[in-house]
């Protein structure tokens, strides 16, 4: 039971390690900006997935195609752009701050103002009630 | 201070928008979305013909003509059901169907085609899938409409049906033929 546990354990710590012999770099910064920008997209088969956890075909292809671009020297972001031209905005996790998406950001916000406003209101009328 | 009909039409006037709201927002399938290349130009390639490799196809293969190009791969169950539907009904007069092999290889798909019977003017080989990266393929079976000038104008993710080939396609087909 506890070799099982261990061997578990071994395996699961070890993953980062394979996927560091599948793309290896002589260029720590360049690992690391490979690293940021596997965790920047999303994985579009396995949608909550990012890349650099999803195992889907499409997500090794891409990660293959980030390597290539990452070893050539090319900036993040460059990287980005040339994936959002392919795959439109979905395809970051995070979605960008802009015009477009200015609605995305803010009905949240707006939703909670509101809510705060409602239950202002209620209190209020409540006190009242309690004056009167 | 608001009388109490005012405070219920505002109440219902909220709700009524973020019912609409939500309404709107749940009806779209968030997993399909409008792909960014839709209106902008197909992209540049080189890639041999899966069927003859001793042919090159470049991006000319979509000047000239009005284009239904297919992704599929030999690989992907849903395509060989959707393969049927591109059996079943010949493009209208003008308009050639392309297939894009897409991350398999040749002697695969040429037998796919040989058991199934082969629709397509051509296939291209695309076996390291870098031209579906370029297209921004997720999801094969996946079809692109492209017009003459080599411009994609609509695009399908998911298997092909007779209910959106005769709502979605042929319409927006015959718009780029010219004929109503």
């Amino acid at each position: 039971m506890k070799v099982l546990l261990c061997v578990f354990l071994l395996l699961g710590i070890s993953a980062p390690v394979w996927a560091a012999e599948r793309y290896p770099f002589q260029d720590q910064q360049q690992a690391v900006q490979f690293d940021e920008l596997t965790h920047r997209f999303r994985c579009m088969v396995c949608q909550n997935e990012d890349l650099a956890a999803s195992e889907a075909t499409l997500a090794t292809q891409l990660k293959d195609q980030l390597y290539g671009m990452v070893k050539a020297g090319k900036s993040s972001e460059a990287i980005q752009t040339y994936m959002v031209r392919r795959y439109g905005d979905f395809i970051m996790l995070e979605p960008p701050l802009a015009t477009r998406t200015l609605l995305l950001w803010l009905l949240p916000i707006l939703f909670l103002l509101l809510g705060f406003l409602i239950l202002w209101r209620f209190s209020k009328r409540s006190k009242e009630n309690h004056d009167a | 201070m608001m009388s109490r009909v005012q405070r219920v039409l505002l109440t219902m006037l909220t709700l009524g928008v973020f019912f609409t709201v939500l309404w709107v927002s749940l009806s779209h399938d968030p997993r399909h979305f409008e792909s960014p290349l839709i209106n902008k130009a197909a992209p540049h390639f080189k890639a041999p013909s899966a069927m003859d490799k001793s042919k090159q196809l470049t991006d000319s293969i979509w000047k000239g003509h009005v284009t239904v190009l297919n992704v599929f791969a030999s690989w992907c169950e849903t395509c060989a059901v959707e393969h049927l539907f591109w059996m079943d009904h010949p493009m209208p007069k003008g308009v050639q169907l392309v297939a894009l092999d897409y991350m398999d290889t040749p002697a695969h798909v040429q037998g796919f085609l040989k058991d199934r019977g082969n629709p397509f003017s051509d296939v291209i080989s695309d076996s390291k899938g870098t031209l579906g990266i370029d297209l921004g393929v997720y999801g094969v079976p996946e079809t692109y409409l492209i017009d003459a000038k080599g411009m994609i104008r609509f695009k399908r993710v998911g298997a092909m049906t007779m209910d959106h080939w005769k709502q979605e396609w042929l319409p927006r087909i015959n718009t780029l033929r010219g004929v109503s």
